[in-house]
């Protein structure tokens, strides 16, 4: 009877991990793009992104050259993807109103601004050498090919290394850099550190400018400035 | 004094049986009083439905969030038999609103509304539903607060279900743009919701609306978003989807008439609207005109013209400009006004009459041997000469009065910002014959703003330096003049006086009615600073504020003055949402100057709780204020002494039964206790039910009963008190696919006041964008005579 039972529940766990699973929950969307910003919806080749359109879980987002991509999670968390960029957005269900999110960066950078996590939700940003785990603040992220940096000007981020398991805390003003060696390590960021995170995290108060030149078919050349935050 | 009467117990109980009831007061000049819908983060309208509107010169709304001590004023919109204004969203906190209507008749006398004791018992407006509004069962991700996309191809409308719980029912979301239905147009991608911008939506400014419900049914969440559209064509550059005017305009003529006590007053009105929409520009329009329209009054007509870009705003005619709280707030001026935003820099101007001239009535002429015997008899009169050879009695005419104000500002104006701000106003001494004394006014201030970790905390501070003259008739005196009034002064104190002159005399008229005259302990000056933390749930406000006790501008008439001290102000969010805890602490002090025999320490303490269930259970609103003012000076004459003690208790429900039904009960009691030799005592209580209905059926009902018990003491051993119960019922119903609306109300009250009022009106939409209106509404009244009302009201959109 007692054997019965334990087979009964583990045959109902297992039937239940799909019902949670990862694969196709809506995580995001895109709501702005500047530029080439493709997205790549496994087993799908890469397509053009579209502002309005939704991240599923598992979907990869890239960047290219003088481009930009804001994407907003659904509870309103936002990361503002930099040029030349590599990502991977993840979401798990852990029941009704809950949504842990996980962005992995394979190359670039970007801005996040977390919302506050509710109980039982986690926001993870993580690479092939660093996992950052996050409660509700802001900063940025770079790196994702070899070394991570990680500057956080807002809150509290746990930032740990895969390789070794070392971890250091990284308050709001701090800079932290998590190294293929295993090292991690933190120290106060500069002024610039810190508006450059400040800006990618929330677009800044200033607006960034792209200057495109164009030509007509009469090969008369006309500048097109296009500001963004 | 027995508060529930048996007739007004036997109504409650009739009410509670019948789940009815709402508040209402009775006057001879409001007929009621609506407010908008509620919504978070968002500006709130309030309309008031006037009688006898041809008395009223002017409506200012006096409100206080809960626990504040002083009312804020705002002048609003008069047009027609309707006064209208916005409050702004940073002055609305939870859980409620409490306000007063001021009224400036033509005669010069001022009525309140309530009619008795308004500030110690003001109405209420419950700011509740930001509970609701506020909980994350629904999260727009796009748009931003206040957005406004460039196109309709660019608008993206999306929000997310990801925290709305097994308790909520997602299959129950409605979506609303601009009041239609358009949850059949949503693409629902799991718990992300994506709604393409319907084909109809046009240029301007917009809402959206989401509600979803409870699983069983019991409660709604609802969030709301204005956001704004620039043009309905596609993105800049599509060479296919070139620019092109788009426009609108709106016509309303009225006619009515008005039998008040055997009087009757007919109103002609017309109002015309208008708006239009060119790639980047825009421009509006509107013109209101009145029989009421005459040269012994102020303006009734309005109009105003404005054009505007992304950048500037420029107009010219009847207009509200705000600037520095303490300088200029909501005052109508007839003139030209610009707003430029630059972001890092801008600048708002405001320039025009806020007095027209009035000119003086003459009421008999004499010689001026007579001119004696005439003053002895009516000292406060006006006199003057008229002739050669005659004086004249007069009536006080009104000066024209100019003002000019001007703000440069650098930064955000919503955020991080430092504004300078210049008014000068002056009346026209030469716009009329006879009148008082001219006036003329200087303020000087500054302003700023500093947000740290995303509004997480907000610095601010303003302070402004005035400078009044309040006799310019003989301008600026001359070194005689110097020389005369100071002879006790020495040589060089008049030669200094004489220097400050020369170089003052450019801003303002210095003589000796300028105020100040000197600037010990700077009497009109006025400065206000906060600090507001806003973390875990918790708002936290301190304010520490110095208003001099002769600060004075003429764009702000209702800052306290002679007042120095903090308030402190908590408001803390628990049990997500559920619970709102509310506290403030405020303590002033007068005798600013130090001219007084005595200061006057005025202390308020107040805390609230109120329970927002998300399910079954009414919701429940406690509050509790007391409030003291009191000094020790040893003789009775200037002695101060008196508390007042507060108490509300507010109950709501929604539910379902054969309709969708709100119902407030609501009950507060306020007395105050004056130990002075004055002995101005009082108590207010109002006990009130109302439940509005909504049908599946085109019908909607509401019915109230307010049971109001007012006693206030008159001098020192007599009192007045005035009791009266007032039921309430309405319904409104549409017929023909809403062509056409009927409605009609009855509404008596008993008690010390005794009348009846009878109320029908219809619509009939001849097409969608033409209706013609008509009410009657017929007042029986026990003491005096009855009064009629009727009103035709024609209404086109093009």
């Amino acid at each position: 009877m007692k054997t019965k039972s334990i087979v009964l529940i583990v045959l109902t766990v297992l039937c239940s991990i799909p019902l949670f699973g990862s694969e196709n929950t809506t995580v995001a969307l895109i709501t702005k793009t500047v530029q080439t910003v493709t997205k790549k919806t496994p087993p799908e080749d890469w397509a053009k992104a579209l502002r309005g359109d939704a991240l599923l879980s598992g979907n990869q987002l890239q960047t290219g050259k003088r481009s930009l991509a804001i994407v907003k999670f659904a509870d309103n968390s936002i990361i503002r993807v930099r040029e030349l960029s590599l990502l991977t957005v993840s979401g798990q269900s852990n029941g009704t109103g809950t949504l842990s999110k996980s962005v992995r960066l394979d190359g670039g950078a970007f801005g996040f601004d977390v919302r506050k996590q509710k109980q039982n939700e986690q926001f993870h940003l993580t690479s092939p050498t660093s996992v950052a785990s996050i409660r509700g603040t802001q900063g940025k992220l770079s790196g994702g090919q070899g070394s991570d940096t990680l500057i956080v000007t807002e809150g509290l981020v746990n930032f740990k290394n895969n390789a070794s398991g070392n971890e250091v805390d990284v308050p709001a003003g701090f800079i932290g850099f998590s190294n293929q060696d295993g090292t991690v390590t933190s120290r106060k960021a500069s002024e610039q550190e810190l508006a450059d995170a400040n800006n990618a995290a929330t677009g800044g108060s200033t607006s960034h400018e792209l200057n495109l030149e164009l030509k007509d078919s009469q090969g008369n050349k006309k500048g097109l400035k296009i500001r963004y935050k | 004094m027995n508060l529930f009467p048996r007739r007004a117990f036997l109504c409650i109980l009739l009410v509670v049986l019948f789940s009815l009831s709402a508040a209402a007061q009775i006057s001879d000049k409001v007929v009621r009083v609506e407010t908008a819908p509620y919504q978070a983060g968002a500006p709130l309208g309030i309309r008031v439905e006037l009688l006898n509107a041809s008395l009223i010169d002017r409506i200012d709304v006096a409100y206080r969030s809960f626990g504040e001590t002083d009312y804020k004023h705002l002048e609003m919109q008069m047009q027609g038999n309707s006064a209208q204004t916005v409050i702004p969203a940073k002055d609305l906190t939870p859980p409620f609103l409490e306000y007063y209507l001021a009224l400036y008749l033509h005669n010069g006398a001022t009525e309140t509304y309530p009619v008795e004791n308004p500030t110690e018992h003001p109405l209420k407006i419950d700011l509740q539903s930001s509970i609701s509004a506020q909980d994350d069962a629904i999260i727009i991700l796009s748009p931003e607060p206040n957005e406004t996309f460039r196109s309709r191809e660019d608008a993206l409308i999306s929000f997310s279900l990801i925290h709305a719980d097994s308790s909520i029912d997602k299959s129950t979301v409605k979506i609303y743009i601009d009041g239609a239905d358009v949850t059949s147009k949503a693409i629902f991608t799991g718990d992300i919701v994506t709604i393409p911008p319907p084909e109809y939506l046009e240029g301007g400014k917009h809402s959206i609306r989401i509600q979803v419900s409870d699983r069983d049914g019991s409660s709604a969440h609802v969030t709301a978003m204005d956001f704004g559209l620039k043009t309905t064509e596609g993105p800049a550059g599509s060479s296919s989807l070139a620019p092109k005017w788009t426009y609108r305009s709106h016509l309303q003529a009225e006619t009515r008439n008005e039998n008040i006590a055997n009087s009757v007053t007919p109103y002609n009105r017309l109002s015309l609207s208008a708006s239009g929409e060119y790639d980047w520009l825009r421009l509006d329009g509107s013109l209101f005109v009145t029989n009421e329209e005459n040269d012994r009054r102020q303006p009734q007509n309005r109009f105003l013209v404005s054009g505007e870009s992304r950048w500037l705003r420029l107009g010219y005619g009847d207009h509200y400009p705000v600037f520095q709280d303490l300088i200029m707030t909501g005052k109508r001026v007839r003139g030209f006004f610009a707003n430029l935003t630059l972001g890092f820099f801008n600048l708002d101007v405001s320039k025009g009459d806020i007095t027209r001239r009035i000119e003086s009535d003459t009421l008999r002429t004499f010689l001026f041997d007579s001119l004696a015997s005439e003053q002895a008899s009516d000292s406060t009169g006006a006199f003057g000469p008229y002739d050669q050879t005659r004086w004249a009695k007069f009536n006080r005419g009104t000066f024209s009065r100019d003002l000019l104000v001007v703000r440069p500002s650098f930064g955000s104006r919503e955020g991080a910002h430092f504004g300078l701000t210049y008014l000068k106003s002056k009346d026209d001494i030469t716009s009329i014959i006879y009148g008082g004394k001219p006036k003329e006014n200087l303020v000087l201030g500054s302003d700023f703003l500093i947000p740290l970790f995303n509004h997480g905390i907000e610095i601010t501070g303003q302070s402004a330096f005035s400078a009044t003259n309040n006799d310019i008739t003989g301008g600026t005196f001359t070194d005689t003049r110097i020389d005369s009034i100071y002879s006790d002064y020495s040589e060089s104190a008049r030669n200094t006086i004489r220097k400050v002159r020369d170089v003052f005399q450019n801003f303002i008229t210095i003589n000796e009615n300028l105020i100040p005259l000197n600037l010990k302990n700077a009497p009109t000056l006025a400065y206000e600073a906060g600090l507001a933390v806003n973390y875990f749930n918790n708002y936290f406000k301190f304010t520490y504020l110095r208003h001099g006790n002769n600060f004075e501008s003429f764009g702000q008439s209702f800052v306290r003055t002679d007042v120095v001290g903090f308030n402190i102000a908590d408001r803390l969010r628990l049990l997500n949402n559920q619970v709102l805890l509310t506290g403030g602490f405020e303590r002033l002090q007068d005798n600013t100057a130090e001219t007084k025999p005595a200061t006057t320490t005025g202390t308020t303490t107040n805390v609230s709780i109120s329970w927002y269930p998300k399910k079954e259970l009414p919701s429940v609103t406690v509050g509790y204020l007391f409030a003291s003012n009191a000094n020790d000076h040893p003789d009775t004459l200037w002695r101060i002494e008196d508390r007042l003690d507060r108490i509300l208790v507010q109950l709501g429900k929604d539910f379902t039964f054969g309709g969708h039904h709100t119902a407030v009960l609501s009950v507060s009691t306020s007395t105050r206790d004056d130990q002075s030799f004055r002995n101005l005592d009082g108590k207010n209580t109002m006990v009130s039910l109302s439940n509005s209905t909504s049908f599946e059926i085109p019908l909607q009902t509401l019915v109230s009963l307010t049971v109001s018990s007012n006693t206030f003491a008159t001098s020192g051993a007599s009192s007045i008190s005035t009791d009266y119960t007032t039921l309430y019922a309405m319904a409104n119903y549409r017929f023909l696919g809403n062509k056409l609306i009927v409605g009609a109300s009855v509404s008596p009250t008993f008690g010390d006041i005794e009348r009846t009022l009878f109320d029908a009106r219809s619509e009939y939409y001849f097409v969608p964008n033409l209706s013609l209106a008509g009410q009657l509404s017929v007042y029986l009244n026990k003491q005096t005579t009855n009064d009629v009302i009727w009103s035709f009201i024609l209404r086109a959109d093009l």
